[in-house]
């Protein structure tokens, strides 16, 4: 399957790719995006807070995120909080844009630019 | 409420309507943002917040308003095709807007590209304003006169002299005068320097004199006194 027929729209940003990579497995406010997207790029993308909601504004405009219904325990939650959780075009979206890097990676290991794999 | 988040609340407004629903969630960022710097350090604690405010306001503010333009301009156009109607402009309309985003991220993208070509902008756009405020002045703007296509100055010169700019003597102007049959009258004028002393310190001020019957031909009022009478 060709990658425009997987998408069957156009292609999402790498802020997008983070924030739906960040929703994959749990719903999370705003916040929790930012945090989780430093954590697993070791603080080296961190998003501002026009890029982030800019992004969201898209995403959830697009349908591949929503407004999450779920909430913590009213100790731990913030009213003013709004969670966001990835939906199944969501889902769809991100494994193929992942599997569309891993087959761009696959071809950067076969040419020997990733470092351990030989010149790079 | 801190001055930073009054300041920052008073920038967010400037976002389109979509984006500053989110401002209190903004803030929030941006107050995690200042803890984090804090943890590395408080020195310019203040001024590296900022820093990080200015550059995504700098970095999302234009890219906003495109979206919403865009957006809207796509929902006229969807307007019209439900309408039985899309036209020529519409789709040009949205394409446009297309067209306006694409080139701005690639602005944003080139940072250092960006800065250069609008300096060179701002360059050539201040000396073709400078230039054209000088021949405004000089060669297209008529004189505050009214007629003023009617009104022709006459300069003598003495070439053979190397006099490049002659004065007209008392005697050549009343000549002129007594013989013109084709202007409706003629003046003359002299700038100079006069002194003017009272009962404060004389000040040296510059001056024109003119004949009785330059203002009238020139259509002009004196601002104070009254006209000359010869």
């Amino acid at each position: 399957m060709s990658e425009t027929a997987n998408r069957g729209a156009k292609p999402i940003t790498g802020s997008a790719f983070y924030i739906l990579l960040a929703l994959a497995d749990s719903a999370r406010h705003g916040l929790g995006i930012i945090a989780d997207i430093e954590r697993r790029t070791g603080g080296e993308v961190s998003l501002g807070p026009g890029t982030l909601y800019h992004a969201i504004r898209k995403l959830e405009a697009t349908g591949l995120i929503a407004e999450s219904p779920e909430r913590p325990a009213p100790e731990l939650d913030d009213p003013r909080r709004r969670y966001y959780e990835i939906t199944e075009r969501g889902r769809t979206v991100v494994s193929e844009e992942a599997a569309r890097l891993d087959r761009l990676l696959q071809v950067a290991r076969s040419k020997k630019l990733l470092p351990g794999t030989g010149r790079a | 409420m801190s001055v930073t988040e009054r300041l920052y609340r008073l920038l967010a407004r400037l976002y389109p309507g979509d984006i500053r629903e989110y401002t209190d969630e903004m803030w929030a960022v941006i107050e995690r943002r200042r803890g984090l710097v804090a943890s590395e350090g408080k020195r310019w604690l203040g001024l590296r917040v900022w820093a990080f405010i200015a550059r995504d306001l700098v970095r999302t503010l234009p890219t906003t308003h495109i979206a919403a333009l865009s957006r809207k301009a796509r929902a006229r156009a969807v307007g019209s095709h439900r309408g039985g109607k899309i036209t020529r402009e519409t789709r040009r309309m949205a394409g446009l807007w297309n067209d306006a985003r694409f080139a701005l991220r690639g602005l944003f993208r080139s940072p250092g590209f960006t800065v250069i070509a609008i300096g060179t902008l701002a360059l050539g756009i201040g000396a073709v304003s400078a230039i054209f405020t000088v021949v405004n002045g000089v060669l297209l703007k008529p004189p505050p006169f009214e007629d003023a296509e009617r009104l022709v100055g006459v300069w003598h010169t003495a070439p053979g002299a190397g006099v490049e700019d002659m004065t007209l003597s008392s005697a050549m102007f009343l000549t002129y005068r007594d013989e013109n049959r084709v202007f409706e009258d003629i003046g003359a004028r002299n700038s100079g320097q006069v002194s003017v002393t009272g009962l404060e310190e004389p000040e040296q001020l510059s001056a024109m004199r003119v004949t009785a019957g330059l203002l009238p031909l020139l259509r002009v009022q004196p601002v104070i006194g009254r006209r000359f009478t010869e």
